[in-house]
């Protein structure tokens, strides 16, 4: 494996900030990792940047043992939630930081800086100082700046967090197809697990320093394995120790017969309350076709339920 | 009357005292010091300059060099101990802090008397260990003891700026792979060039306008400030001393017009909270800056062991031996000043919080219309020289309607208002803080502009009153710049009889007030802490 992390601990006095955690990733794959706040996410991040020294656990990166290199030695580089971009120094200064400590001519350097401001679509903005910049470009030149030193391996923490909805969605594309076309491996955090399963190969789930799974998003969502998944990974009804997602209750004439006591309207979907024949409240969700139930209505669904492994 | 009515009447009634103790008490002074200078007998006189410029102006050049280097001398200081600290970490900082709040806490001249002491022609190091008889007296030992002097105020003030920086700016320059020598050279530094312009501005204005350090060390190398304090003091010449003054406030003023601009960018900047992070220390200027620091701090704890010793030993026959008679012979010196030393400090620290939240209440949340002029007035005399307020104090108070030479009012006012640039940027600090939801909260429920300040203001700025009340206690405590020129035999203070012990050759009686002077303000800080732990625990 290209990335292997072997049983990383953190302690900050008794508390652990990350317990036993073991994962491995494949050269050019995109592992996100999610979790609440508090869950460890970025403490991973610092570990695996070389912020932070490990109390136990093995960092292997390129068949090279990383555990104790500190960050300036590590071909690793992060993207800060912050961005942490230099404010005294302009968008080309900014990416070429980087490239200072490396042995290249000028003239190379210039050429590297040029295509990959191309390639973040800063062109133009060279000579801005970051406090110049939306949020967004913020977030290119940060991108930009770890990306020129082709690192082994990009760390994101939070990259899209202080962006507005819509700007998110986009550069989340942009950060995918960026991370497709360098083939570059890449970890990323976020607590959003929309933005988890949409960007990634592999996705991790922590809570509170500990690791709970590790799949792809597909499994991840449909096969719910543990407690913690129920109850952080999507919205389900839960009876008799079973469960049931609120968009696998469907329509349908042979199914049971249920009575709409609710209706939440929420653009795109409608998320209705029904009760079942036991006086039991269950949640369903439908796109919004146009066509809108109304309390009172008795409605036939058919509802899978399904057990957690 | 109705209560709305009744509350706004009391508040302008504040306002109004505000205003008008500013003007009469900085302001007006202020002005009286260039009519001094450029008017005689009610008509526009440049005699006194063109006297100074024919005989006096080389003390022009000496005043910009001191200036200069002491300037380079604590920034270089400053910034080591600043990076240092905050590569370190909080148990450095505790360490390094207790010995820069020695500086902070004593009387200005301190260190010189410990430098005669320990390094002058019989000092105790030079002569009594080394054998060596040399004169210390001059330039490089006035230069080398103001620098000790502002090196912690510059160190706090380098050391906020660095920890308003977001720390993942330094996690990302080590992660793009620069070492720490790299990150301080080319990320600190540059970010913090402005906070270094700020305390080097300060630091120049503190060193033109000390007049203390040269008197005692100068030998026969003097000063703008020294010269002024002369003329004053000695020669009783107010015109020409108010003349020196004139110069020396050019470029005190202009630092001031640059520090307010500064200062203001810097209160719009708002970085994260400082979090915990590995940052790495190792590298050649990282050890550069260590030895500078550590050596920094084994100087300043010489100097003071210096005032220690000599507050506890006398010589005999060139031997010193232990002794508590530099006390005994210091109790008439401590008899009557002690008190009023107290006295005034408390009340001119007291008195001097209160304003300066009032301006903040007046200028951040009720946004009157004066107050912009009263708060750059209220700042001024954080720049301009202690001996031009002093003698601005003579000139405005020597006659009706007015008239307040010789007492002790006159004294605690300018204590107050001297020390008031402290209180009011801290009072401007605390009401900015308040949120502005807070305030509107208090009038949508019917408050007024007094309940705004009884039940917001005020309770928000508790802890922050207290310590500045400690801060001002000890500047008044410690002062001499201004006060040397207002006070009559009868209305000593602590600071003017330590220095007069120093001037006679009495150094040990000297250091024994000193360390008497350091007790105090050091239980006072001390105390004003403790009690705000407490509280909070």
């Amino acid at each position: 494996m290209f990335l292997e992390v072997s049983n990383i601990t953190k302690k900050y006095g008794d508390r652990f900030a990350i317990k036993d955690i073991s994962f491995s990733l494949e050269k050019g794959k995109l592992l996100s990792v999610l979790g609440a706040s508090g869950s460890g996410k970025t403490t991973i991040l610092r570990a695996i940047g070389g912020f932070i020294n490990l109390n136990l656990g093995k960092i292997i990166l390129d068949g090279e043992d990383i555990t104790n290199l500190p960050a300036e030695k590590r071909q690793v580089a992060t993207v800060f939630q912050s961005y942490a971009l230099f404010p005294h120094m302009s968008v080309k200064d900014n990416i070429g930081y980087g490239l200072k400590f490396r042995n290249f001519s000028k003239l190379e350097k210039n050429e590297m800086i040029k295509e990959m401001i191309d390639t973040v679509g800063l062109s133009g903005q060279e000579h801005k100082r970051p406090h110049e910049l939306s949020g967004g470009e913020r977030q290119r030149v940060a991108l930009a700046r770890s990306l020129v030193i082709k690192p082994k391996l990009l760390l994101l923490d939070e990259p899209l967090s202080n962006l507005d909805k819509n700007l998110r969605e986009v550069l989340r594309e942009e950060i995918s197809s960026i991370q497709k076309q360098f083939e570059i491996t890449a970890i990323f955090v976020t607590h959003d697990q929309e933005e988890a399963f949409s960007i990634s190969d592999t996705v991790m789930l922590l809570n509170q320093g500990e690791l709970i799974r590790v799949d792809s998003p597909v499994e991840m969502y449909n096969n719910l394995e543990d407690n913690y998944s129920k109850d952080f990974i999507g919205n389900l009804n839960e009876k008799d120790g079973l469960y049931s997602r609120f968009e696998s209750i469907i329509d349908d004439a042979e199914g049971e017969e249920v009575e709409v006591v609710d209706v939440k309207f929420l653009g795109e979907r409608i998320i209705y309350t029904l009760k079942d024949k036991d006086n039991d409240l269950i949640n369903m969700v439908e796109l919004n076709n146009g066509f809108i139930r109304k309390v009172g209505e008795k409605i036939k669904v058919k509802i899978e339920w399904k057990e957690a492994k | 009357m109705d209560r709305i009515k009744r509350d706004n009447f009391l508040e302008n009634i504040i306002y109004f005292m505000v205003v008008l103790s500013v003007t009469l008490f900085i302001l007006y002074p202020f002005l009286a010091v260039f009519r001094e200078a450029f008017f005689k007998d009610g008509s526009f006189n440049f005699e006194g300059f063109s006297v100074f410029f024919a005989r006096d102006s080389k003390l022009i050049k000496n005043s910009l060099m001191t200036g200069v280097y002491t300037v380079v001398l604590t920034s270089i200081l400053s910034i080591s101990i600043a990076v240092y600290v905050y590569f370190k970490g909080k148990k450095v900082e505790k360490i390094v802090f207790a010995f820069l709040m020695l500086t902070m806490i004593s009387p200005p001249f301190v260190t010189s008397l410990s430098y005669i002491e320990m390094f002058g022609k019989r000092g105790f190091i030079t002569h009594d260990i080394f054998g060596l008889t040399l004169n210390t007296y001059g330039m490089v030992g006035i230069i080398l003891m103001q620098s000790i002097g502002s090196v912690s105020l510059n160190t706090i003030l380098i050391l906020s700026g660095l920890r308003r920086i977001d720390p993942n700016i330094i996690l990302s320059a080590k992660d793009l792979g620069a070492s720490t020598g790299e990150i301080i050279w080319s990320i600190l530094i540059p970010i913090l060039k402005k906070t270094i312009a700020v305390s080097a501005v300060l630091t120049f204005v503190r060193s033109l306008s000390d007049f203390s350090t040269p008197a005692i060390i100068g030998g026969s190398f003097s000063t703008l400030a020294t010269e002024a304090y002369l003329n004053m003091i000695a020669y009783g010449n107010l015109n020409y001393a108010s003349v020196i003054n004139v110069v020396l406030f050019v470029p005190a003023f202009i630092a001031y017009l640059f520090y307010r601009k500064s200062i203001k960018e810097e209160l719009d900047s708002t970085g994260e909270a400082h979090m915990e992070v590995e940052l790495g220390d190792k590298g050649i200027l990282f050890n550069i800056i260590t030895f500078i620091s550590i050596f920094t701090l084994f100087w300043i704890g010489i100097q003071y062991g210096g005032i220690l010793f000599s507050a506890f030993s006398r010589k005999q026959a060139g031997v010193p031996y232990f002794t508590v008679s530099n006390f005994i012979e210091a109790k008439p010196y401590l008899s009557q000043t002690l008190i009023r030393s107290l006295i005034y400090s408390f009340f001119s620290a007291g008195v001097g919080s209160v304003i300066g939240l009032l301006i903040g209440h007046f200028l951040v949340i009720r946004k009157k219309k004066l107050m912009g002029a009263v708060d750059f007035v209220s700042m001024m005399p954080y720049i301009i020289p202690g001996s031009f307020f002093g003698i601005g104090y003579i000139l405005a108070f020597r006659s009706e309607p007015i008239h307040l030479t010789g007492t002790a009012a006159i004294v605690v006012l300018n204590m107050l208002f001297r020390q008031l640039p402290f209180s009011s940027k801290l009072g401007v600090e605390i009401t900015s803080a308040i949120p502005k939801s807070e305030t509107s909260a208090i009038r949508d429920l019917g408050g007024t502009g007094f309940n705004i300040f009884l039940d917001s203001v005020f309770p928000n700025a508790k802890d922050n009153l207290a310590m500045a009340f400690a801060n001002s206690f000890s500047q008044s405590m410690t002062t001499i710049g201004s006060i040397i020129f207002l006070v009559y035999p009868s209305q000593k203070v602590l600071t003017l009889v330590m220095f007069d012990a120093i001037q006679s050759g009495k150094y040990n009686v000297g250091s024994a007030l000193a360390i008497v002077i350091i007790l105090i303000t050091a239980s006072m800080n001390l105390l004003v802490r403790f009690l705000l732990k407490r509280r909070r625990v």
